[in-house]
């Protein structure tokens, strides 16, 4: 993402925007606070899709308020882009944001003492509310969230859409803005988790002298989760593929989207036909991305998973499985080694490194499983309401398709609106259009009149899942510094992946490059030798993801997807956390071009042991 | 029977099994949570070696794993010599030490390093060299559970500090003794009033080092930080404690100096002397 490029402006001060950016603040109070180019949406946002993001973000952050943290979070779209404000909520903004700056100003000094004993206070609070959740985590996750989430899950799939009334599809849209609220809430108290794992790392590292994050990480490998279960259960689809030799034919002869129609005419390919159809109904409750709702789902669509499979047929080796068990040795072997360092130590240190350990284990499997339940399927049933909207809507003539229906507003939907929803629509696509191609700035309004230098546990915490932390690594030509995700070394061809209709491109061997990647993508680490992204810390689902894929990963580089391009030569080390270009042309250069090609084989990473 | 267990009215005899058996023999038999071990006495040790010993020392301990239900016998293996009075004598090999020593064969191999420093020809040219009497040394092993203590405590029944004797002072920390013993650490310290058994004061230390086992031996490692500034006590370890420094005190009739641990929930006494410096 390139940044404006000029000066950067001192704390307190506006922040200056792109001439192609202008800015109209509704409320002028807006302006003193500093939004952050919200990126979970990425391009210009639908006005619904927006409505839908905010309502689950504001009530993700509930859990922070009664954990006692006064986190206060306020969503606004600018020019069609969603930017998003976090400051502390008992105080009006303006008049927090300007003490803070004078007494900063004033007393540099006081102010850093200030704030370092509010993020002490902050990360007491954190510390006094999740160490009793980390004692019953198993419990906390299996009886109290999941069994809400699928009661919220099964009322959506309990209800017939299409044998509503208009009035009835309304009330029911209403519903499912509540309790979109309360999945906000249930997936911000999952937060526990990352603490888990956090405090277990955090403790591994601190008993056993010279271990690393990743060492401590190993601990709570090759465990299922919902996520790679999809995962392997397409791989065995794919092995049930290579076994029939018209299913083969079919998927090797034909493109993605006309899989298939080709399936359905071969007689043979009838019972494979029957069990992707099966895997689809299961794992295809899944949009390409949480908030992509104005994207087909899986089961709309199927294109994705055809890619997938056929990027699967690829690989000769049983490797989900193998994957598996080497990470489930490698797990059972450090905990045993940890047990017997442990043995001869104090009763209390023993425990909470056995409580730990517990709730980190089922930590990484709900990092993972509440991105099957909610940003999955849950945002699937919200989908199919939205479009059973936009088939009627379509269906009367109020629009001109289905889709449309994302460029209307909740109370447009609800309530109607005079004017014709078609050229309001037209008006919306075209705004959006104007803005497509303008890169949002990363922050808007003021800079914010202070840096939290000492964020305490809540800011380390985030920091290590998506957050991630600022690079301060200087940026250089051909090589990015990250946070070492994945251990072990390998040499690819970069990829840089945008979305996944780009997916395709990844040949077996290639270093996926992202922004970030997304549960969705997961597949494609089968496919991929190592991983790099911009954001994220080690608890990033990109970093969890490798790890269990056992290829190497570095995260958090910031530039990785501007510094590198495809066909390029590029060397991850995940251990190190370093990432860079080999050769600008592999092609002409054998040695390199067959080191990478090795690579597949060869790339054993330090978690073998 | 060569051998003779701890609490044994035989080893109350210092010239047969050394100072620390006799007095830890003692105070098993007043109080019963010592660790329990036995000695290989001096008329034993002088007349066989430990490797004739070895299915009497193997079913010895295959009786302590039963008798504590225990899956191994860690142990602390210790030498003492002493003359024909029963005080101890300066020499080499007089006080060697083996801790977390685990399972038969390596205790054997432990008691044989004891025997071998005090006889080995090497020993003995050693102290020709040295110009030290070369007459054999009256040696006896002591062979105790090495209990893994989650806390350790000195607990002294009259205040060394002030010469109070209307209060006992417990200095306790993380972990084996050494830690305390060997002043690594600030251990917590607690003041409880003998008139009513009420803890009078409380200062919770930094504790940040403690002795843990570790394989062969034991090492001094870092608190974790959760630990360092939590009490390493509660108050109901605290009155216990005193309790036992006071009937100590009351039964040797003088002010004691108490080492205790407790280890899975259960007080032990490790070992218990005059305090020599009151005022």
């Amino acid at each position: 993402m390139s940044t404006s490029s000029t000066q950067a402006p001192t704390a307190g001060q506006p922040i200056p925007t792109p001439a192609d950016f202008p800015i109209v603040w509704d409320d002028p109070r807006d302006a003193k606070l500093t939004w952050m180019f919200n990126d979970k949406y990425g391009k210009p946002i639908p006005l619904l899709v927006d409505a839908v993001m905010s309502a689950f973000i504001l009530g993700s952050i509930a859990p922070f308020e009664q954990a006692g943290i006064p986190l206060g979070v306020r969503i606004t779209r600018i020019n069609t882009y969603s930017y998003l404000a976090i400051g502390p909520k008992a105080a009006p903004p303006e008049v927090v944001m300007k003490g803070m700056g004078m007494l900063n100003r004033a007393a540099p000094g006081m102010f850093k003492m200030m704030m370092g004993k509010m993020a002490g206070g902050m990360s007491k609070k954190i510390e006094a509310n999740f160490n009793p959740i980390l004692e019953r985590f198993e419990s906390y996750w299996i009886d109290e969230i999941l069994p809400e989430i699928k009661q919220h899950l099964a009322y959506f799939e309990s209800s017939d859409l299409r044998g509503m009334s208009l009035d009835q599809l309304r009330a029911h849209l209403a519903e499912a803005f509540k309790r979109m609220w309360r999945m906000g809430v249930l997936h911000g108290a999952i937060m526990p988790a990352l603490f888990a794992v956090d405090q277990f790392e955090e403790l591994y590292c601190e008993l056993f002298e010279s271990a690393s994050t990743l060492d401590a990480l190993r601990l709570t490998q090759g465990l299922d989760d919902k996520i790679l279960e999809g995962d392997r259960a397409l791989w065995r689809l794919s092995r049930a593929a290579l076994a029939t030799p018209e299913v083969r034919a079919i998927l090797s002869g034909h493109a993605a989207v006309d899989v298939i129609p080709a399936l359905e005419k071969s007689e043979a390919s009838q019972p494979f036909l029957t069990d992707l159809r099966a895997w689809l109904s299961q794992y295809g409750q899944r949009l390409n991305d949480a908030f992509a709702l104005d994207d087909p789902s899986w089961i709309e669509d199927p294109t994705h998973a055809i890619e997938y499979l056929q990027a699967d047929l690829a690989l000769p080796e049983p490797r989900p499985e193998m994957e598996s068990a080497a990470l489930v040795a490698g797990r059972e072997k450090a905990m045993a080694e940890a047990r017997a360092k442990l043995a001869g130590y104090p009763q209390p240190i023993v425990a909470r490194f056995e409580m730990l350990l517990k709730a980190a284990q089922i930590g990484t499997v709900v990092l993972k499983d509440h991105n099957f339940w909610i940003d999955q399927r849950f945002f699937y049933h919200i989908r199919r309401i939205i479009m059973e909207f936009g088939g009627r809507l379509a269906q009367n003539g109020t629009l001109e398709v289905a889709n449309d229906v994302f460029c209307l507003t909740l109370d447009e939907l609800q309530n109607g609106r005079d004017v014709s929803m078609k050229e309001l629509v037209q008006e919306r696509k075209a705004e959006m259009e104007r803005f497509r191609h303008v890169t949002p700035p990363p922050k808007i309004g003021t800079m914010p009149a202070f840096e939290m230098t000492e964020g305490g546990t809540l800011m380390r915490v985030m920091s290590k899942g998506e957050l991630g932390t600022p690079n301060t690594s200087p940026r250089e030509a051909n090589k990015v510094k990250g946070i070492a995700g994945s251990a072990g070394v390998v040499r690819g061809t970069a990829r840089v992946i945008h979305s996944l209709a780009e997916a395709g491109k990844l040949q077996p061997g290639d270093v996926l490059v992202a922004h970030s990647t997304l549960p969705p993508w997961t597949p494609l680490f089968a496919t991929a030798s190592a991983v790099v992204t911009d954001t994220g810390g080690v608890l990033s689902h990109s970093a969890v993801v490798a790890r269990e894929y056992r290829i190497p990963a570095v995260v958090g580089t910031d530039y990785a997807t501007s510094t590198f391009h495809d066909g390029q030569l590029i060397e991850v080390d995940g251990t190190a956390g370093t990432v860079r270009v080999v050769s600008e042309n592999p092609q002409s250069d054998p040695v390199n071009l067959q080191s990478a090609v090795e690579n597949r084989k060869s790339n054993e990473p330090a978690l073998a042991g | 029977m060569n051998l003779l267990w701890l609490g044994d009215p035989k080893s109350f005899d210092v010239s047969l099994v050394g100072g620390k058996a006799a007095n830890l023999s003692r105070l098993a038999r007043m109080y019963h949570r010592v660790p329990d071990g036995f000695s290989l006495p001096v008329t034993v040790i002088d007349e066989a070696h430990p490797l004739d010993l070895r299915d009497e020392i193997t079913a010895a301990i295959s009786d302590l794993m039963t008798c504590h239900s225990l899956p191994d016998f860690i142990a602390a293996v210790r030498s003492s010599a002493v003359d024909e009075d029963g005080a101890a004598v300066s020499f080499a090999g007089q006080h060697e030490t083996y801790l977390n020593i685990v399972g038969a064969d390596a205790i054997i191999e432990a008691i044989t390093r004891c025997w071998e420093s005090a006889y080995s020809e090497r020993a003995l040219e050693y102290r020709r060299q040295q110009g030290l009497s070369v007459k054999r040394p009256q040696l006896a092993v002591l062979v105790q559970q090495l209990v893994a203590s989650d806390v350790s405590a000195v607990v002294f029944s009259a205040n060394p500090v002030t010469g109070s004797r209307d209060e006992i002072m417990i200095n306790a920390s993380w972990g084996l003794g050494e830690s305390i013993v060997g002043g690594t650490v600030t251990p917590d310290t607690f003041i409880v009033r003998k008139s009513d058994l009420t803890v009078a004061q409380r200062i919770i230390a930094d504790k940040q080092c403690m002795t843990v086992s570790a394989p062969g031996g034991t090492h001094e490692v870092e608190v974790p930080r959760f630990l360092r500034n939590t009490s390493s006590l509660n108050d109901e370890q605290v009155i216990e404690m005193a309790k036992l420094a006071l009937t100590l005190e009351t039964t040797m009739e003088y002010p004691v100096d108490v080492e205790c641990a407790y280890a899975g929930g259960e007080l032990y006494l490790l070992q218990c002397r005059p305090i020599t410096t009151l005022k």
